[in-house]
């Protein structure tokens, strides 16, 4: 564990004791010490000893204050880059698309508006922008081959976890194949019709058709974690498959909003990467489903 | 401008949605930061960090899913978090100087 607070050693350490009212001045040497505590605190390791010890540093320390702040605001930064709307826009957000999808027909305006100009990450997405292509053609293969296997009876009220989870493994892989292309899409470099929104809105909405049941099987077999994955999915899948058109720039970006905010392509590829240790290692899973489905990623990433 | 701390802060994107073309293209900008930042960190330290501060997962689990002792979980996070630091900060004074003007 690293240094804590200030100790005595820390005080009479260094360039030797210096003539402090604790009560009036920070020693320095103290202060160089809570980094090291701040750092422990913001990234989630300290306990609650050190929190409290960090607290009663930071009431009299306005340095130590303001580099606190910094590092909460840095790891919050990693969470959202992206404003959230709120929770008030996000109640009840499903059953408004739900409505407006209702409301209106398919129906996609012709030709692009105004892009954007002025994008600095232009190369990064030069890539996603052949990435798009290739998931496109990847997409309209694979809808058709899957479309029949994949659709959900509700007679079958109890499954065998395995066929339920394989279910809802090509659930998430559909998922995210529709997902990834819009997340990676960038409006002043990318040419709309490589995104095919229209082929992306029917699979959504295809998707968003099956939610319900497969939701309903999961949380009946116990999978409560892939059912709420499943359910965030759907909000999102909403939104997709509720763009008008492909230059219709915001509701992109609020579809990647949810994406991001719900960290939706993180679950689903730690949800792959369990799928994958249980396919080799022939064993069905029981309990516990986060920390297998995490030690995949771990054994991947290694 | 685009605000990125603060629950105080939320509710004005509830009202106005659509977010401007200079807030596009700085959000664009902002993620491109934060995917490098997340980038320097080793796999073991982007897993660690992801699980326990995006995840929510308790030392205990994230040690139990990494398969290493609780007192890695700790080190790794540490890593990671003074890393994104380093990566970061920068962003959070610019932000703090537009707050000022």
């Amino acid at each position: 564990m690293k240094q804590t607070g200030p100790s005595d050693d820390n005080l009479s350490s260094g360039f030797g004791r210096l003539p402090i009212e604790p009560m009036t001045r920070i020693d320095r040497s103290a202060c160089a010490s809570q980094q090291d505590l701040i750092t422990d605190v913001v990234s989630g390791a300290a306990g609650e000893g050190d929190r409290l010890r960090l607290e009663a540093h930071l009431a009299s320390c306005d340095d130590c204050q303001a580099a606190f702040d910094n590092a909460v605001a840095v790891v919050a930064m990693t969470k959202i880059s992206r404003p959230d709307p709120g929770e008030d826009f996000w109640e009840g957000y499903g059953d408004r698309l739900s409505q407006r999808m209702a409301d209106t027909s398919v129906k996609a305006r012709p030709g692009p508006r105004p892009v954007l100009h002025h994008l600095v990450i232009r190369r990064a997405l030069q890539v996603a922008a052949a990435l798009v292509l290739i998931t496109s053609g990847f997409l309209v293969g694979r809808s058709s081959l899957n479309s029949t296997s994949e659709n959900l009876g509700d007679d079958t009220p109890r499954v065998v976890n395995a066929e339920l989870q394989n279910k809802a493994f090509a659930y998430l892989d559909r998922s995210r194949t529709v997902l990834l292309g819009v997340v990676n899409f960038d409006a002043s470099q990318d040419d709309p019709a490589a995104l095919n929104i229209d082929r992306r809105r029917v699979i959504a909405n295809e998707l968003v058709g099956q939610a319900d049941n497969l939701k309903t099987e999961l949380s009946a077999a116990d999978e409560q974690r892939l059912s709420a994955l499943i359910s965030d999915l759907e909000v999102i899948l909403l939104q997709l498959a509720n763009i008008e058109s492909s230059v219709d720039i915001p509701q992109i970006e609020m579809v990647r909003d949810g994406v991001d905010r719900k960290a939706i392509l993180f679950k689903i590829d730690v949800e792959a990467m369990n799928r994958d240790d249980i396919s080799s290692s022939n064993t069905s899973r029981t309990t516990d489903p986060s920390a297998s489905a995490a030690t995949g990623t771990i054994r991947s990433a290694i | 401008m685009m605000r990125f701390f603060g629950d105080d802060e939320k509710s004005e994107h509830a009202i106005s949605l659509a977010p401007s073309p200079a807030e596009m293209a700085e959000g664009a900008v902002l993620r491109a930061h934060i995917e490098r930042a997340l980038d320097t960190l080793s796999p073991r330290e982007r897993t660690a960090f992801v699980l326990r501060q995006h995840q929510d997962l308790s030392i205990r689990e994230v040690a139990e899913a990494m398969e290493v002792a609780d007192g890695t979980v700790k080190s790794l996070l540490f890593r990671a978090t003074r890393k994104l630091q380093e990566e970061l900060s920068f962003l959070r004074e610019d932000e703090a100087n537009r707050a000022v003007r």
